[in-house]
């Protein structure tokens, strides 16, 4: 039993960061139907209609997929049959998108005023950006992130996955301010429209940059260096073997361990020192950690308590006790493809436990229960509702 | 009235990953009362002592500050005292460390079983690395992120702000699992724990790469161009004033509108096609984009319907017209700092807003009216406390 056991979402959203969210919620127990576009409209590309692509299987676990026309009357009318039936809506339409079609929250909430309306967006549902259309580098450009990644000696530098603005700023912002909603509705009795912005949401989690900005008034710079830090104590080094290794040596003590380590007690002081000490540092530890391999000193830089973590493939990485040990990897039966590996929900609650539960569906493979179940549509009805193109 | 209006936390944590959940929390409307250690103890680094540094400004707002000596006896039942009546506890320990402070799951659930009790740790409670100690560059290295970020011929670049595996790892988990579990307690009427691993947490967040892995065996490496991306319509452009733009054409339509903007509609069949030919017109594009300034390209791509964006700096991301237009910047007064400037929270609730941006309290100023309000503590006792070191 998951803590949202018993809560149904409605998803109207195409791309990673709706499905992301509600893919969290269905882990967390919630019932998830995906809404997706008729093939038959011909508006989609293959990417966004094929059950056995990666992104649709990772995306899509847990959750029942319906193939909907809302741009048929019946098709819209089904829409808001299920709006009546479901505690959540998920949407990322471009903002005035649904309210065109007469779908959006003001209209919903007279049908269902206990429903959570929730969209995400790159800019919000106003500003100045609002109709400007953006994907995450866009997002994380203009919250500043991008233009801190990298060396000052190039260009700045994206961080192709996970993409930021859109795991921080949406998928999760949305995942948090709807159950948070859902916990507000048991005590007001009344739904509520949330505004999702992934550039907002983004540019909160410069937790520390900002706050320095705010005191200093400098904006802060990408670094000097090649790694894009230009500090000793978190960094990154190769060993002998070429292979990396990162440091990440925060509080004077575990500095002070590594210092120790490698009989450099004279950097204890340079912790934090200037920028011509730090890369003073940087070079004396460079030159001590070519001498060995990375696994020689992995283990006896945890021998040391020092804050130490390879730099893995994703070879590597699959491989490690840890993963293993926490079953980070779910493989489950797929009717196309047979065996198929899944990343596990990371959420661990002793007493509420989410799971993935069932194996991401065909592509609107529920269609026909969703009706018939949830709305109690006849087969006739369903028979002829398909035939027309309404649904699939 | 924000959505936590009434729940009360108490949080141990000292870093990033619990104290900006918690702020989170206080945005939300619960009361917060951060537990410092008494600075008379002489064992914390000003950075976590000094209320009028920029990291403890910026992640403590809307809260309460009491310092409580949590090795002393009295000190821990001073926690407990606190525990009786809060709704949820958030610790970032070293596993194990909490048991010795007599402050760990079975000890405090006994005394409240509706809390709802939250661990941070790198790895979780069990792991392979359970003891080693773990900062944010460390986890997105094991992760398989780090490798994966940048240009082949040079090292891994370390994306410095925001700490992604800290928060999308660590508080971006904790918080929706607490969140959940608040919920789940209104039906079950029990609280429970909550083991937050922020590796765990990352490596299901970092779902494109991992799912590319796990279903089609791809194993992301860094990218041949020097911008850390391989894709043509995703990238990071120089315009002729020197400036940065980052583009995002995922949509056939949206690549063949900006194909069309720069004459080059011969590219518009090779949107997703091989590497050569991706550097091809990355290379075309560098020199196309090079021809205007940054502002006139931004107003070209929003004439013709093109995700772009400037790659803002930190100081132009937080005067952008959108973050001025959302008033995501506020400035409240602080005693010792005079006006301060302060990161708004994203949320936007349309029924339970968000509590209005309070200035962060100041290093254990809310101890006596704690002790007094919670425990029904006398002047007298408050007195002979602080003599004896156990609070400040």
């Amino acid at each position: 039993m998951g803590p949202l056991e018993g809560i149904k979402v409605l998803d109207l959203s195409l791309y990673g960061p709706g499905r992301y969210c509600s893919m969290i919620l269905a882990d967390l127990g919630a019932e998830v139907i995906t809404v997706e576009i008729p093939r038959s409209t011909g508006k989609m590309f293959g990417m966004m209609t094929s059950d056995t692509e990666a992104h649709y299987i990772g995306l899509n676990r847990n959750k029942k997929s319906i193939a909907l026309n809302i741009k048929k009357d019946e098709g819209k009318e089904i829409f808001y049959r299920l709006a009546e039936k479901v505690d959540v809506i998920l949407e990322t339409n471009r903002p005035g998108t649904l309210k065109r079609r007469g779908m959006d929250y003001e209209t919903v909430s007279k049908l269902n005023s206990r429903i959570i309306c929730c969209s995400i967006t790159g800019y919000g549902q106003n500003g100045p950006y609002a109709r400007r259309p953006g994907h995450d580098i866009n997002f994380v450009a203009m919250a500043g992130i991008l233009g801190l990644s990298g060396s000052k000696n190039g260009p700045p530098s994206y961080i192709v996955s996970p993409m930021i603005a859109d795991v921080l700023g949406g998928t999760n912002q949305a995942v948090i301010a709807i159950v948070a909603a859902l916990f507000a509705r048991d005590r007001t009795g009344r739904g509520q429209y949330i505004d999702v912005s992934s550039t907002d949401g983004a540019v909160f989690y410069h937790w520390v940059h900002a706050p320095q900005f705010f005191r200093d008034g400098i904006s802060p710079e990408r670094a000097e260096s090649p790694t894009g830090s230009d500090v000793a104590w978190m960094n990154i080094y190769k060993a002998k073997d070429g292979k990396y290794f990162t440091i990440g040596c925060f509080e004077p003590w575990l500095w002070a361990n590594l210092c120790k380590l490698v009989g450099r007690e004279d950097l204890v002081p340079k912790h934090f020192g200037s920028f011509e000490e730090q890369q003073e540092s940087y070079q004396a530890l460079s030159e001590v950690f070519a001498t060995k391999d990375r696994d020689d000193w992995l283990k006896s830089l945890d021998e040391a308590d020092v804050c130490v973590a390879p730099v893995y493939n994703f070879e590597e990485m699959f491989a490690d006790p840890h993963y293993k040990d926490h079953k980070i990897v779910v493989e489950m039966e797929h009717p196309k493809l047979g065996k198929v590996k899944l990343l596990n929900t990371p959420f661990k609650l002793s007493d509420t436990p989410a799971a993935v539960r069932t194996r991401p569906p065909l592509w609107a493979e529920h269609t026909r229960e969703v009706l018939s179940d949830l709305l109690g549509y006849s087969k006739k009805k369903i028979d002829r509702l398909l035939k027309e193109e309404v649904i699939e | 009235m924000g959505p936590l209006e009434g729940i009360k936390v108490v949080d141990l944590s000292r870093n990033s990953p619990g104290r900006y959940t918690t702020m989170i929390m206080a945005d939300f409307g619960a009361e917060v009362i951060t537990v410092e250690t008494p600075r008379t103890t002489g064992t914390q680094s000003f950075m976590f002592t000094d209320d009028t540094w920029f990291r403890y400004v910026g992640m403590n707002c809307n809260k309460k500050s009491i310092a409580v000596n949590l090795k002393h006896p009295k000190g821990q039942e001073i926690v407990h005292h606190l525990v009786d009546k809060a709704d949820v506890f958030i610790e970032g320990f070293r596993p194990g460390a909490s048991a010795r402070l007599g402050m760990d799951y079975d000890t405090l659930s006994k005394r409240n079983p509706r809390l709802i009790y939250c661990a941070i740790t790198g790895y979780g409670q069990d792991s392979p690395y359970v003891n080693r100690g773990a900062h944010d560059i460390n986890v997105v290295a094991l992760t398989g992120i780090l490798g994966a970020t940048g240009s082949k011929d040079r090292p891994p670049i370390h994306i410095i702000s925001p700490q992604i595996a800290d928060m999308a790892g660590g508080n971006i988990q904790a918080i929706s699992s607490i969140l959940a579990a608040l919920y789940a307690r209104e039906k079950t009427g029990r609280g429970q724990f909550i083991d937050v691993s922020i590796t765990d947490g990352m490596m299901f967040m970092n779902w494109v790469m991992n799912l590319r892995y796990l279903i089609n065996g791809f194993v992301a490496e860094r990218s041949e161009l020097p911008t850390g991306s391989d894709m043509a319509w995703l990238n990071v452009y120089k315009t002729r004033d020197g400036s940065y733009i980052a583009l995002s054409c995922l949509e056939p339509h949206t690549w063949a509108n900006l194909c069309k903007l720069v004459g080059r509609e011969d590219f518009v069949p090779h949107h997703f096609s091989t590497m050569e030919k991706q550097k091809e017109i990355y290379d075309t594009f560098c020199q196309i984009f090079a021809a205007r300034d940054r502002a006139e390209w931004l107003k070209l791509f929003d004439e013709a319907d093109v995700a772009g964006a400037p790659v803002n700096t930190v100081a132009e991301a937080l005067s952008d017209p959108h973050v001025v237009y959302k008033g995501l910047v506020v400035e409240v007064d602080h005693p010792k700092l005079g006006k301060v400037k302060l990161l708004k929270s994203p949320y936007r609730f349309s029924d339970t807003p968000v509590k209005p941006r309070q200035r962060p309290p100041l290093y254990g100023e809310n101890t006596e009216e704690i002790l007094k309000s919670f425990m029904g503590f006398k002047k007298k006792e408050i007195a002979q406390l602080r003599k004896e070191g156990v609070i400040e």
